[in-house]
């Protein structure tokens, strides 16, 4: 059967393996595009979450601009466009002398809310942002745009539509 | 058709043809993004930044003068020059366990100073560069000039 190093004495182990390799490719590029989970647009959708940034100093909140683009600062990849914003009090969690916990509010501290807007997909399982990146409460996000870099934690995600 | 014969592709390219052919890509591609877009690509103009310093003397502030160039002092990138400096109390938020809430208080004897940098931005999208530098509130920066160095945060920024 082989020969050589050639298989039934014609083709070579090499070319077999090129051969391989190139319908791997091929064959992972299908299923990419066609799989039920990406295939015609069936699960695109408007995802919507909210990015939580605490204890941040008050002048931050001018930095947030709403259309701005928001990039993940270790990937750099694209997770939207800010769709509004909004601030309160930052209230630390603080233990008294008796044990007990109070929040109380720190001079100059805000947490802002970030809205972010992205054309994304829903799945059975997940959220994604429109370059495949998971979004799920609870999680963080080390978050950047134009003007400012911070550290979010995601509060909520939800879907706006679905364009079936 | 054999793809490889003798050791070649398709029988003209040997692998290290295909080595220098990847890597003189690869080369012109990085010069590409950096001469005409990529990561620094954008309108460029003049832009202002400013670092804040806490906890430092009267006698460090006093080394800061406007028109000092100032360098990123972990990768020595040239940023820009002093346009500004601005002293403040060195204010902490402390608790007061009397009241039970948190208050101010200025520190004796320690200033903040907001030092201004006048830099040629390049503005895209994604960011504003000062140098090779991306300047964004928030982000921890290291600066030096001639006989001084200091690391704050980044509290202002603004295209002019």
């Amino acid at each position: 059967m082989i020969k050589q190093g050639k298989l039934f004495g014609n083709v070579s182990l090499i070319d077999i393996f090129v051969l391989i390799v190139v319908l791997g490719v091929i064959a992972g590029g299908i299923y990419k595009f066609t799989s039920p989970e990406t295939a015609s647009g069936q699960n695109r959708a408007t995802i919507v979450y909210t990015l939580r940034v605490e204890g941040v100093r008050a002048f931050t909140f001018d930095y947030y601009h709403p259309g701005d683009l928001c990039f993940d600062r270790k990937t750099e990849e694209a997770i939207g466009a800010i769709a509004g914003v909004r601030q309160e009090q930052f209230e630390q969690r603080t233990i008294l002398e008796d044990g007990s916990v109070v929040f109380a509010p720190v001079p100059d501290l805000i947490t802002v809310y970030v809205d972010i807007e992205t054309e994304g997909r829903e799945t059975g399982a997940a959220y994604y942002s429109g370059g495949n990146y998971e979004l799920k409460a609870g999680s963080e996000i080390p978050f950047m745009t134009r003007w400012i870099v911070v550290q979010g934690i995601i509060d909520d995600v939800h879907s706006k539509n679905l364009y079936s | 058709m054999k793809i490889v014969r003798d050791g070649r592709l398709f029988g003209a390219l040997n692998l290290l043809d295909i080595i220098i052919i990847l890597a003189v890509a690869a080369a012109g591609f990085v010069a590409w993004r950096y001469v005409s877009g990529g990561a620094l690509g954008g309108e460029r103009g003049p832009i202002h930044f400013t670092v804040e310093l806490n906890d430092v003397t009267d006698e460090f502030i006093g080394k800061i003068r406007v028109g000092d160039d100032i360098k990123d002092s972990v990768k020595g990138y040239y940023l820009g020059k002093v346009s500004d400096v601005r002293p403040e109390e060195y204010v902490l938020n402390n608790w007061d366990s009397r009241t039970e809430a948190y208050v101010k208080s200025v520190v004796p004897g320690r200033k903040t100073v907001r030092v201004e940098i006048a830099a040629d931005g390049v503005m895209n999208e994604r960011a504003i560069y000062a140098g090779e530098i991306a300047v964004k509130i928030g982000r921890e920066t290291s600066i030096k000039g001639k006989g001084y160095a200091g690391t704050g945060y980044i509290v202002e920024l603004r295209e002019d």
